[in-house]
């Protein structure tokens, strides 16, 4: 079945809200996903995310190996502009990219300012399977009490990571998307703590 | 021939552009990100805003519940669901517990809102600091460096003047301890309801072009000191002249001719099923 850019873009986008509202919450987007299956350079479930959020508004930047072939289907499809990971408004790390560059990337891409905080860049990663496992949990706003990390998360970037987000309301918001069409959201109001030590009560 | 009408109103490119927004306020709760405000079929300052959102929202499987001050059938609600029914085709309720999304003016549902549901409430004036301060660009720098003596100030004078704090509706609150918010003219009785709510709040302001989010289970506390505690509009004592409800938002209506005053539902359709619920008891227990 063919991708419907009103339908199935609204679905994602209502899926994408809620895991944004309710940080380590596990969407399904397959049913979507699968109807992307012409997309052979990025997952489809980060297609469709892409697709949902890009535009020729927007400014974008691809890491990892295979940056091109990636970068002309996202401008293909959005008409959005390629940038610097420092200027761009989305980054998107594709599965196989190191850990090094994303870390690099990372600590040099923008947070916004503290009058204009929303002018940041949001993350769109692709990772191993979103299964509700790992070491690390979540707290903070849009969870109740904590929350599991859906993800398996290394500590350099959990720290990379919390470094970004240290002043609020400056920071960076994280997507990940994973090849079994499921996404999940960290915003940057939430707190990764080591699932052993306990939160610093101060 | 007639065209189809594109589905909720808004083309593709504007509904991306409020989409986009609206991830990043619920990434920073209580700021207002701004947007490029669409001219819609109805006059500014009667709800593009949260019309707006639920455009950018609404999808096949969603049902609609639009309230204005309380009430299902006002001018305003009715003519919302009507250009949303005429886009999209997707049915509309009176009924809380039905409704998948919910936009309302300046009341917030007596019954408790649920996780799987979005409240859009629409906001006239989204700066809390505007009273005090006419540039935004000053309410920005102020927002920017949590400078809110301000608005603490207003509620200071007002207690100095009348005893006690005279907001009305839209009282502020302060969001996860960072950004002091207008709650959209909700009388203060619902300001708590806001508090760790189970459902995702969304806030439109369509003429000041801005957008902001309260995430579900995040810290809303109304501004008060501690010698002067805030407090929503008291009804005790007081219930509905017709279902009888106590805890809820009433009306307060005053005849002139007879000097009396009598207090009825705010929510109608909360009411109405009260009223139904009672109907139904009625029926099952009436003797012959």
């Amino acid at each position: 079945m063919q991708l419907d850019s009103v339908h199935d873009i609204q679905k994602v986008y209502r899926e994408l809200l809620q895991c944004m509202a309710r940080p380590g919450k596990i969407a399904d987007i397959r049913e979507s996903a699968a109807k992307a299956d012409f997309v052979r350079e990025c997952h489809p479930a980060t297609f469709l995310v892409i697709q949902t959020l890009l535009d020729a508004e927007v400014t974008f930047h691809v890491l990892g190996d295979r940056t091109d072939a990636v970068r002309r289907k996202i401008a293909d499809y959005t008409f959005a502009v390629h940038t610097s990971a420092e200027e761009a408004d989305y980054i998107i790390a594709p599965k196989d990219t190191s850990e090094t560059d994303l870390l690099e990337a990372m600590s040099g891409c923008k947070t916004g300012t503290l009058e204009n905080p929303h002018q940041s860049a949001t993350w769109i990663i692709e990772t191993g399977a979103i299964d509700g496992t790992s070491e690390w949990k979540l707290s903070g706003p849009g969870i109740r009490d904590e929350e599991e990390a859906p993800i398996t998360l290394s500590e350099a970037l959990v720290s990379t990571r919390n470094a970004k987000t240290q002043e609020f309301p400056t920071g960076i918001d994280l997507i990940f998307t994973d090849s079994d069409g499921c996404i999940s959201c960290i915003p940057r109001t939430t707190a990764i703590t080591a699932k052993e030590e306990s939160a610093w009560v101060m | 021939m007639k065209a189809e009408p594109q589905f909720a109103f808004l083309d593709e490119g504007s509904k991306k552009e409020i989409r986009r927004a609206t991830l990043k306020a619920v990434a920073i709760p209580g700021y207002q990100v701004p947007f490029a405000s669409r001219e819609m079929p109805m006059a500014r300052g009667w709800g593009t805003g949260g019309l707006q959102l639920t455009c950018s929202l609404v999808g096949k499987d969603d049902v609609l519940k639009v309230i204005d001050q309380g009430a299902d059938e006002s001018v305003n609600a009715v003519s919302i669901k009507k250009l949303i029914r005429a886009t999209t085709g997707i049915p509309v309720t009176e009924r809380t517990e039905e409704a998948t999304l919910i936009q309302s003016r300046h009341r917030i549902p007596e019954v408790p809102m649920t996780k799987d549901q979005i409240l859009v409430l629409q906001v006239p004036m989204p700066e809390p600091l505007r009273k005090y301060e006419k540039k935004e660009s000053i309410t920005k720098r102020l927002h920017a460096e949590s400078e809110y003596s301000g608005a603490w100030l207003m509620l200071f004078e007002q207690i100095m003047k009348y005893g006690r704090t005279t907001t009305g509706a839209d009282h502020p609150v302060l969001v996860n301890g960072r950004y002091v918010m207008a709650p959209s003219p909700i009388p203060r009785f619902d300001n708590q309801k806001m508090d760790h709510s189970e459902a995702l709040i969304l806030l439109g302001a369509g003429r000041e072009k801005k957008i902001y989010a309260v995430p579900p289970y995040t810290e809303i506390r109304s501004l008060a000191f501690e010698d002067h505690p805030f407090e929503g509009e008291d009804f005790s004592g007081k219930s509905c002249r017709f279902c009888g409800a106590t805890g809820v938002f009433l009306d307060e209506l005053y005849s002139e001719e007879t000097d009396v005053t009598e207090y009825q539902c705010n929510d109608t359709s909360h009411c109405a099923d009260r009223l139904e619920r009672q109907g139904e008891k009625e029926v099952q227990h009436a003797t012959i």
